[in-house]
């Protein structure tokens, strides 16, 4: 190739010094120089594409822009003359409804604008690697920013703490909180009133509890069965019945607002818990229920309208159950909590079984109650965590709940086979 | 390079150049715009021109764009760009041009690596949308119309104000970038939905009411939860920029949960490559209505009965190529081909690895010519009954979405381990050396078959840990911009980053679609 000029280029390598170099060697790097070009000259050309096309069609959303003012203001001309009209700016016309280029957009135009809501492009992140304060303020630009590239932050500016290798612990890597893009904070101390929540709980649409996401696979298999093909049939034999129609349907009477946990603020909690959670889910729900269950009901219908699918929504029946999960885990916002004070017992009385301590369970239950007919309305972290420090602190030993248990599990096999059946299987208090 | 870019719509044969559309300038430079005006016939031979230089660019021998006559008629080859002079048929180097330009007052070119429209008069390359839009048709699909592909329909011009009407932007804002929260050690299907999502032909039609779920009558819809998760991550509250709950579609999981996908419904980690196998076999049987009807039917019947149908749903349009094997009898070279469909490629890393042993790492190029090589299997012949022949796998029909396993997981004597070995693969990968069309025109380079033969790049989906426990993440591109997506957190990738990761799951895009 290109053989004719090998000697006049510079060879990018030096070529040895040595000897007279062969002709081979002159095309190797006379080719190798060629190839190096060529990729640096398509880098190039698709940036420049990016880059032009983005700055020619600005200036023709400017033009445009300008051309709609203008005949928004003169509205009289505007079915005459309007068409014709010519309207200018610096880089663009706009004639005829079309809008032609006057300059090279690359030298002319120093803004992009967004073609959908025409607000300049912001076009530094505003934190992290190459962040740039902007010049107005953020309202001024389009929503679609640079995305962000920093350390332990996402391309949204949220923070999380570094994950460890692998999976990470459990809890070791949550979310602690969302910084708005905005203004950008350090991670609040672990210990402040949390606003957002960093995992959310969802809804299990089979049987319309709320659980902690972390927790929703494990629950779901429980729910809907997992393992052998026996708990799918017996799951899809349940759906067909009407069980099952949580989610879409929305159920109103078994909905529920969102549990609120008390014990939720422990987010490290080791493996022995979820097991123990099946336990506590037989033994606490008697009582309970059927308190919830009027409350809720009549809660549940008065808010029904207004509630979104992700906060709420429970069933009664499956109070237990839920209540637990939430507890491991966090709580969902004080927004949920008002409805019942039944829900505050169920999952108290959750938490403490995971060890198989019926004795505290039993305690904090007695004591949610009394609390919670007062305190119901008022909802809300305080309460949760009052009751939570109460079943943790006392550990008075007062063992009625032996007979509930045996009640609840009955009653509960019943209503959700797969479910209460492995858990009694599995819990046995005391 | 361009093919990032979607397709504009075409526009009216009759109308040569593009309509303006709001928000875009009708021609590239102020010079276009005098060339363009000047008379329709002149347009016309100029539009003919271009597209002729596209040919040349796209679909002859290299050694033709980039040969030129210098000024005493000396014959010049680079390798650097050249320029088509578009108004003759003169081919000039970056030096030269400017003496043709004056030479003849001819000053727009072509430029022969991409075909690039270049004005001299600007002396900038130029991008006019009439231009633009021939160009990158011709790139992608080899062709100046888009009627080339079987789901080119998903593109089908409609009616712009029917759509301004009936649909909402997506704002500004939106990106479809998002987490997907861990739900306790399912990162195995985070890993695949973040590809689903990220996968332009199944967001295609899901944002384009694909599967209608109001319309749906089963209950617990895995594509109605898919309808959703494409919901929330493209049209949902934009300031909703947090990890999505996927709680719906595991649901759907745990109950549509098939016999030959036992094992996988269970909370514990699984393989991602059976959560894919299993998802779209659930789409696959939703979409084509079968489900629920024949609900007794094992699953392998029914794959087998759609296979024979050729389906037309859309995982099958998006997943599904078809593999030709052709088993050669080794005493009377009888041949015996049949076809069957396949939804992904499973490269084994052992053989490669054993057999050169000091090699450390593996090209996917080199996993791929394994699995095609002709191989020796048990196969008894119709005509002379011995039992020795080879077999060669080659591929008939190129789907649109590759998906390429890497078998990391292997067993031996009872013991299951990951292979480790690193697998490099490329941004963009030819298909075209499997393909049972590369042996017989090995000779005649055909350039633009090679071209739609090309993929690029499109999710990742990589393994860390050991056999037993370990976590999965992936990473995706939109646009040119690759994403990392571990669980709920999303981040900025560099393509470095993507390239040296020990992939497990690989998806390819076709370029004339990406």
């Amino acid at each position: 190739m290109s053989a004719d000029e090998i000697s006049e280029s510079v060879g990018l390598a030096p070529l040895s010094a040595d000897g007279p170099c062969t002709s081979m060697q002159q095309l190797t790097v006379q080719v190798l120089e060629d190839v190096l070009y060529n990729i640096v000259h398509d880098i190039c050309l698709r940036t420049h594409r990016e880059e032009k096309i983005a700055r020619a069609n600005s200036a023709a959303i400017a033009v445009e822009k300008k051309a709609e003012l203008l005949r928004q203001n003169s509205p009289d001309e505007d079915s005459d003359t309007g068409e014709a009209r010519t309207v200018k700016t610096d880089m663009a016309a706009y004639i005829n409804g079309e809008s032609i280029l006057l300059k090279n957009p690359l030298t002319a135009v120093n803004e992009i604008l967004c073609p959908k809501c025409s607000l300049t492009r912001l076009l530094y992140p505003i934190d992290g690697k190459g962040a740039r304060k902007p010049d107005h303020p953020l309202d001024h630009y389009c929503k679609a920013r640079p995305f962000i590239d920093k350390l332990d932050h996402d391309i949204y500016g949220q923070t999380f703490k570094p994950e460890g290798p692998g999976r990470g612990k459990r809890k070791a890597d949550m979310v602690e909180t969302k910084v708005q893009t905005e203004d950008p904070k350090t991670t609040p101390p672990p210990d402040a009133p949390r606003q957002n929540i960093a995992f959310p709980h969802a809804k299990c649409q089979n049987c319309n509890s709320h659980i902690p996401i972390r927790r929703m696979n494990r629950h779901m298999m429980r729910c809907i069965g997992g393992g052998g093909r026996g708990a799918a049939k017996n799951a899809n034999q349940a759906l067909q019945n009407g069980n099952g129609n949580g989610s879409r349907g929305g159920s109103q009477a078994t909905s529920r607002n969102g549990t609120p946990a008390p014990g939720s603020q422990t987010n490290g909690r080791g493996s022995p818990n979820k097991r123990s959670m099946e336990d506590g889910w037989d033994s606490e729900s008697p009582v309970k229920k059927k308190k919830a269950s009027t409350k809720k009901t009549a809660a549940a219908k008065l808010k029904a309208p207004s509630m979104k699918k992700s906060s709420s929504q429970h069933s009664a029946s499956k109070l237990s159950f839920e209540s637990r999960l939430p507890n491991s885990d966090d709580d969902d916002g004080p927004g949920n909590d008002d409805n019942g004070d039944g829900e505050y017992d169920s999952t108290i009385a959750v938490e403490p079984k995971k060890k198989t301590l019926p004795k505290i369970k039993l305690t904090t239950k007695k004591k949610v109650d009394a609390l919670g007919l007062g305190i119901a309305v008022s909802g809300g972290m305080k309460l949760k965590e009052k009751k939570w420090k109460y079943g943790t602190g006392n550990k008075p030993a007062v063992p009625p709940d032996v007979i509930k248990i045996k009640k609840t599990e009955k009653s509960e096999a019943g209503r959700a086979s797969p479910d209460s059946s492995r858990t009694m299987s599995s819990s046995p208090p005391e | 390079m361009s093919s990032s870019r979607p397709l504009t719509p075409a526009s009216p044969k009759e109308q040569l150049i593009n309509p303006s559309r709001p928000g875009v300038p009708r021609y590239g430079c102020t010079h276009l715009e005098q060339f363009f005006t000047r008379s329709p016939q002149k347009t016309q031979t100029l539009i003919k021109y271009y597209k002729q230089c596209l040919k040349v660019v796209f679909n002859d021998a290299p050694s033709l764009r980039h040969t030129s006559k210098t000024a005493n008629d000396q014959v010049h080859t680079t390798v650097k760009p050249n320029f088509l002079c578009l108004q003759c048929n003169v081919i000039a180097n970056a030096k030269n041009r400017m003496e043709h330009g004056d030479d003849k007052n001819h000053r727009l070119f072509v430029e022969s690596r991409s075909g690039t429209l270049y004005c001299q008069m600007c002396d900038d390359y130029v991008w006019d949308p009439t231009f633009e839009d021939l160009r990158t048709r011709k790139y992608g699909t080899g062709s100046f119309t888009l009627k080339k592909r079987k789901h080119s329909e998903l593109f089908e011009d409609n009616d712009p104000t029917f759509i301004t009407t009936n649909t909402t932007e997506a704002a500004c804002r939106v990106s479809g970038l998002r987490g997907i929260y861990n739900m306790g050690a399912t990162c195995y299907m985070s890993v695949i939905l973040q590809s689903i999502v990220h996968n332009p032909l199944l967001r295609n039609f899901y944002l384009a009411e694909g599967h209608q779920s109001n319309e749906c009558e089963i209950k617990w819809c895995m594509s109605c939860a898919i309808d959703h998760m494409f919901q929330e991550f493209y049209a949902s509250d934009p300031f909703n920029t947090t990890g999505f709950l996927a709680s719906g579609i595991l649901g759907s999981f745990y109950i549509h949960k098939r016999v030959a996908f036992d094992q996988l419904a269970e909370p514990r980690e699984q393989d991602a490559h059976e959560f894919f196998q299993y998802i779209t076999e659930e789409l696959h049987e939703i979409n084509c209505g079968e489900k629920g009807r024949d609900g007794d039917l094992s699953p392998v019947k029914k794959t087998k009965m759609s296979g024979e149908k050729g389906c037309g749903c859309i995982i099958h349009q998006t997943f599904y190529g078809k593999l030709q094997s052709k088993k050669t009898c080794l005493n009377c070279n009888d041949i015996n081909i049949n076809t069957e469909p396949f939804l992904d490629l499973s490269l084994g890393l052992e053989a490669l690895s054993n057999k050169e042993s000091k090699l450390t790492t593996v090209s996917l190029q080199q996993c791929l010519k394994k699995y095609f090589e002709p191989e020796g299997c048990e196969y008894t012949c119709h005509n002379c009954e011995t039992r020795k022949a080879t077999k060669q796998l080659s591929i008939k029909t190129l789907p649109n979405v590759l998906c390429i396993q890497l078998k990391r997981f292997k067993q031996f004597d009872g013991l299951q381990s990951k292979v480790d070995t690193k697998v490099t693969f490329p941004l963009k990968l030819e298909m075209l050396p499997y393909t049972n069309r590369a042996k017989k025109d090995d000779a005649s380079e055909n350039f633009e078959l090679a071209r739609s033969c090309m993929y690029d790049l499109q999710s990742v989906v990589v393994h860390v840990g050991s056999m037993d426990t370990g976590h999965y993440y992936s990473y995706s591109r939109v646009g040119n911009q690759w994403f990392k997506f571990n669980d709920h957190n999303v981040n900025l990738a560099s393509k470095s980053q993507v390239l040296s990761e020990q992939a497990f799951l690989l998806f390819y895009v076709i370029q004339s679609l990406a």
